[in-house]
């Protein structure tokens, strides 16, 4: 089996958000078909999907974390073409049983792929419990799930997937209060190959006091 | 007068020999590691912005999320040699305090690594990161706000 192009990836994504159509759909769906891999990424992609429409929906995100997020994903959809890879939101599911927020997120890197996930640590007294979880393109059998009887007030992100060797894995992030935490992985870019071309940023919004 | 070629050779040589052990000892070291610390001041300008060359090569900053501000500028860069299981202090120009720790060495080569950020009063600005860190790779902990801007910490590891 070969890898997926960054090309085939980002179609399959956009077939997945339902974007396509045309020739561009008919020639996904044939890919779907042919390649195992291809069909696993679209079932991924469309569990997400779900999972953060039916999220989005319903936890509120700080202003500073939410215009990173957005700004970055404005961004990478404009600069795709410059072999930027996608940045894939990981879905977070809330609970209301504990005070504590965990987050939970494994993150799979893909070959050409970034993923980013914004785990609020949303402690707005409902007993919120968002995790992220996200595993790309494994199975979501495979995708393991944070504690639930963590009661510290602190959002905790777990990124457990083990990265392409060079690389950085986040295996934990834990940062008490509000502030709510981002994870980005910025793949190396072929054209900008160097000893750090791939690097990981834990992005914490700072809320004021 | 034939003694004082002699005598500073003799000089030069204790001091070599004084020097010797310890560089040798930290390169053979494998429990101990360099991390350099960067602290970087984002903040966007009107315009394309600028990086600042002291930097130095860091194509992280031109992509997401760092693109979200187009202007870079070296605050502090520090280097430390932390041997396993101890870690380093650094103050920020915000007046927190980072702290990284260097966990141990894997056997795959990589570095465990922990960092936290402590701020005034006894508060946690950033508990724990945790991550797992090949040579040479970085990785930033950003958000932090300061100076109509934010920080942004940049961690590399290497032997």
């Amino acid at each position: 089996m070969t890898a997926l192009s960054e090309e085939a990836l980002l179609d399959l994504m956009a077939y997945a958000d339902g974007e396509l159509d045309g020739e561009a759909h008919a020639r996904v769906e044939a890919l779907i078909a042919s390649d195992e891999q291809a069909a696993r990424v679209v079932a991924e992609m469309q569990t997400l999907g779900e999972c953060i429409r039916i999220t989005e929906g319903e936890r509120p995100v700080p202003d500073s974390v939410g215009s990173i997020v957005d700004h970055v994903m404005i961004q990478v959809a404009q600069i795709q073409n410059e072999k930027i890879a996608a940045v894939v939101p990981l879905p977070v599911r809330r609970r209301r049983a504990a005070v504590a927020a965990t987050v939970s997120a494994a993150i799979a890197l893909a070959a050409g792929w970034a993923l980013f996930m914004r785990p609020t640590a949303d402690l707005d007294n409902d007993g919120a419990e968002p995790q992220a979880v996200l595993s790309a393109p494994a199975p979501s059998d495979d995708l393991p799930s944070a504690p639930s009887d963590d009661n510290q007030a602190s959002a905790s992100a777990t990124a457990a997937a083990e990265p392409p060797a060079p690389g950085v894995r986040v295996d934990k992030v834990e940062v008490p209060g509000p502030n709510p935490v981002s994870v980005f992985f910025v793949p190396a870019v072929a054209a900008e190959e160097s000893a750090n071309a791939s690097s990981v940023i834990v992005w914490i919004g700072d809320t004021p006091p | 007068m034939t003694r004082r070629p002699f005598l500073l050779l003799t000089l030069a040589l204790a001091g070599a020999s004084l020097l010797a052990p310890t560089r040798t000892a930290e390169a053979q070291d494998h429990r101990a590691a360099h991390a350099e610390i960067m602290i970087l001041h984002a903040t966007q300008q009107p315009g394309a912005g600028s990086i600042d060359p002291s930097i130095g090569n860091m194509p992280q900053l031109k992509k997401p999320p760092f693109s979200a501000y187009n202007t870079y500028k070296l605050l502090d860069k520090q280097k430390y040699v932390i041997q396993s299981g101890t870690g380093v202090t650094q103050a920020l120009v915000n007046g927190r305090a980072l702290q990284v720790t260097l966990n141990e060495l894997t056997t795959d080569g990589r570095y465990r690594v922990t960092a936290s950020i402590d701020q005034p009063g006894g508060k946690t600005f950033l508990k724990l990161l945790e991550v797992t860190a090949a040579p040479k790779e970085p990785f930033f902990v950003a958000g932090q706000s300061y100076d109509k801007g934010i920080l942004v910490i940049g961690i590399t590891m290497t032997p």
